[in-house]
């Protein structure tokens, strides 16, 4: 089963000559593909958003060592946006996140979604 | 060709395991870069490597420092000029697999199969011992059996 989104259903955002613009339609989004198309530069453009936007929180594999499902555990109503999710999220995060009620996610990598479960 | 871990306990103690490829090409990998990495970075981002440091971009042919290659090209760089280690291969896109499956040399590790559709032969190691696989499927069933 699919949930909508439960923070926001857009979100766009400029830096310098780049736009970037995304319709969330589940509360869930797995963002894929190959590698130098952009994933992680658009993480980057997003991570920029957090200075300026509270409802945003991310993380990537500078988080490596930190307890990354107690961590958003401790969020609600936030987007939460994950780069290198592939190394960063275990099979307990995982299941965490897809059972997660409180806040929505966009999750980066190339294959993200093993584990994860569309509510 | 490459060889193959599934299981970390196969990997033998005397070989350093890297999990985070960002880090170790920013902080290692860089400063062996020659002309074999142009090649590899033309390859997978269609952009040109600009002395060791920096990169011309595809997008707008911006300079850029060359860490902002993918984690799946820096993947294939850190196995290139380090093939006594083993990295982790789960960020690597198709077009990284690409070429990763066809270097000469190198180690990588992934718990789940990780494939290209243009795949070359590779060595794969477990606790059996270590054989070559040619074939997509047998390597596809390799992965997936119980470790």
């Amino acid at each position: 089963m699919k949930s909508k989104p439960i923070v926001m259903d857009h979100f766009s955002t400029i830096h310098t000559s780049y736009v970037l613009d995304f319709e969330f339609t589940n509360n869930i989004t797995i963002l894929t593909g190959s590698s130098a198309t952009g994933k992680t530069v658009s993480f980057s453009f997003i991570k920029e958003c957090m200075a300026i936007n509270p409802s945003i929180v991310c993380f990537n594999y500078l988080d490596y060592q930190k307890d990354i499902k107690k961590l958003i555990s401790e969020e609600t109503g936030k987007l939460i946006v994950i780069d290198n999710a592939d190394i960063l999220l275990d099979d307990d995060t995982r299941k965490y996140i897809s059972l997660d009620d409180k806040n929505q996610y966009l999750i980066i990598g190339r294959t993200p979604k093993k584990s994860v479960c569309y509510q | 060709m490459i060889t193959i871990y599934k299981d970390k306990k196969d990997i033998p103690k005397n070989i350093e395991y890297v999990e985070l490829n960002d880090v170790f090409f920013n902080q290692t990998t860089v400063n062996k870069l020659d002309s074999k990495a142009k090649t590899i970075v033309k390859k997978i981002h269609d952009s040109e490597l600009d002395g060791k440091y920096k990169i011309k971009s595809k997008f707008n042919g911006v300079t850029l420092d060359v860490d902002c290659l993918s984690t799946g090209c820096k993947t294939v760089l850190n196995v290139k000029y380090f093939p006594d280690k083993v990295f982790c291969l789960k960020e690597c896109g198709d077009n990284a697999l690409e070429v990763l499956y066809g270097l000469d040399d190198g180690a990588v590790y992934s718990d789940y199969a990780v494939i290209p559709f243009d795949m070359n032969s590779v060595k794969v190691s477990d606790e059996k011992g270590t054989r070559v696989i040619t074939d997509y499927e047998e390597l596809k069933e390799w992965w997936n059996n119980e470790k």
